[in-house]
């Protein structure tokens, strides 16, 4: 990740929080991130980035993660588990090129939706 | 030109209202009667007699003696998910072309017999789906123009803005089950398997690569109706396609307030030169005005999750109108029914026959399998023997 996306990342976590924290979402319950990564192999960096993140959101580690990592590490595919029924899914990509936002964050609430895209 | 009599297998409360409202203004199609099992529900004559009542059509209780007319072409078949291996079997052994219910069916061994009996019988076959859509068209178009290089994965998504959220109790976690025969509740349905069908059918089409493998997850987040029913209201499926492809689908349904819209449709798609996203709810203008926003309309113990179209009657819901897409919001079934009929008369294969549908039903069942054991489920899946009778 770059210095400008690792800001931008910290930034989200808090905001992502103080949502939660305030109860707007309910009990947050799935989170879905497609992200692109504009440099070939952080692809894996940055989905460990935004695993952790979930993890801080649903408040203790995830209990399964299953990866498709593409021969070519231009993708990352990571279902993620959590003993308290909530899941993760999170999509990587770092074609040389995208449209699109570098970070698209829904997560789903009990009760609300939180969406993210920059 | 002389027209293509329509017979409607399934009425009220079923996709069969959308389905006959489409046929009725097809300018080459004439409705000519609702039928269904004689021995379907009380309940179910009922609404298959409303449907029948609301078009001026006789309603027959015999789907075999609705079969047999010879003034019917085409059947549009919306029968139980419970009896769909049954019956689409019997409109393709009628030699009618059908235009199916989606998902095709609720089992890997109904699927194999629909497939079967539809190829034997030549019969011209589309099930309902998205593909038709601009949003699709423009994703496919992208993959065949080269842009995008080589695809390497694709996620797509489809969640429904509809339903009271926030009533699931906040510490159930859903215990999945590995197969299931029940599929009709008046409350609920089963989400990940009865929308998660749109997306996958897009992936197929979009990459025409089945499954080899499946990771699944199914949750009970948002509504006590789908607690209390035992069915799932979100599920996620990751899959490794043929070829070397990943794929991703989250779908489900999160209620009314969840979204500015009618709910989340998208795709990306990951390719060795380029990544590109397409949203059905863009392009699209924004209008904030004096109007009130939408609220969320009372419950409805009928239809609590706004299954239907004709809980509209009994229960008004406000517009979403301050996302407006450039297409106007345009009915999918509209052109899907016509490009349905364009195969008829054409004699052409369409999109999506039983056999592509097929596909995104051996990856839900897989799916669930998936969910039940957590761990990941090898493609194709076991088959289990069953009587014809039982065949769904």
């Amino acid at each position: 990740m770059t210095t400008t996306q690792t800001d931008h990342l910290e930034q989200l976590d808090l905001a992502v929080r103080r949502a939660i924290d305030d109860g707007s979402l309910g009990t947050p319950r799935f989170a879905r991130f497609v992200a692109y990564s504009p440099l070939n192999g952080l692809t894996t960096i940055t989905a460990n980035r935004l695993a952790a993140m979930s993890e801080g959101w649903f408040g203790r580690p995830c209990a399964s993660r299953t990866t498709r990592r593409n021969p070519t590490g231009v993708s990352v595919t990571d279902l993620l588990k959590w003993p308290g029924g909530q899941g993760a899914l999170i999509v990587v990509s770092s074609s040389p090129q995208a449209t699109g936002a570098s970070i698209d964050l829904m997560l789903l609430g009990s009760r609300g939706v939180l969406y993210h895209e920059a | 030109m002389s027209t293509l009599g329509v017979l409607l297998i399934g009425g009220k409360r079923s996709h069969q209202e959308s389905h006959a409202a489409v046929f009725t203004n097809h300018p080459r199609c004439r409705l000519v009667a609702v039928a269904d099992e004689a021995d379907a529900p009380h309940m179910r004559h009922d609404l298959n007699q409303e449907l029948a009542d609301d078009h001026g059509i006789p309603y027959i209780r015999d789907v075999d003696e609705a079969l047999a007319r010879t003034d019917v072409q085409i059947v549009s078949m919306c029968a139980r998910m419970e009896r769909r291996g049954v019956v689409a079997v019997k409109c393709a052994e009628a030699g009618k072309h059908v235009y199916l219910d989606k998902p095709l069916c609720g089992s890997v061994e109904a699927a194999d017999a629909i497939v079967e009996a539809m190829d034997k019988a030549g019969v011209v076959n589309q099930m309902y789906s998205s593909v038709h859509s601009g949003w699709v068209q423009r994703a496919k178009h992208a993959i065949e123009s080269g842009a995008l290089g080589t695809l390497r994965a694709i996620h797509c998504e489809e969640l429904f803005a509809k339903g009271p959220p926030g009533t699931a109790p906040a510490n159930v976690v859903r215990k999945e089950k590995e197969r299931h025969t029940e599929f009709t509740f008046p409350e609920s349905k089963r989400e990940m398997f009865d929308i998660g069908v749109y997306p996958l059918t897009v992936i197929h089409l979009l990459t025409g690569q089945k499954a080899e493998s499946v990771t699944a997850l199914t949750g009970n987040y948002f509504f006590a109706e789908h607690v209390e029913n035992d069915t799932e209201d979100f599920g996620s499926i990751s899959m490794q396609l043929e070829g070397g492809i990943s794929a991703s689908i989250i779908s489900g349904r999160f209620g009314y307030m969840s979204h500015p819209g009618g709910g989340v449709q998208r795709i990306v798609l990951v390719g060795d030169r380029a990544t590109a996203t397409f949203d059905a709810n863009r392009p699209r203008v924004e209008v904030y005005n004096t109007d009130p926003s939408f609220v969320q309309p009372d419950r409805d113990p009928f239809d609590p999750m706004r299954m239907w179209g004709s809980t509209d009657e009994r229960v008004p819901m406000m517009p979403r109108n301050r996302w407006r897409r450039l297409d106007g919001g345009r009915d999918v079934m509209v052109d899907d029914i016509a490009a349905f009929v364009d195969c008829i008369e054409s004699e052409d294969r369409p999109l999506i026959t039983a056999r592509e549908a097929a596909q995104p039903v051996e990856i839900l069942m897989a799916a669930f399998i998936s969910a039940a054991q957590n761990k990941e489920i090898q493609l194709p899946i076991p088959r289990h023997p069953v009587p014809r009778t039982q065949s769904d």
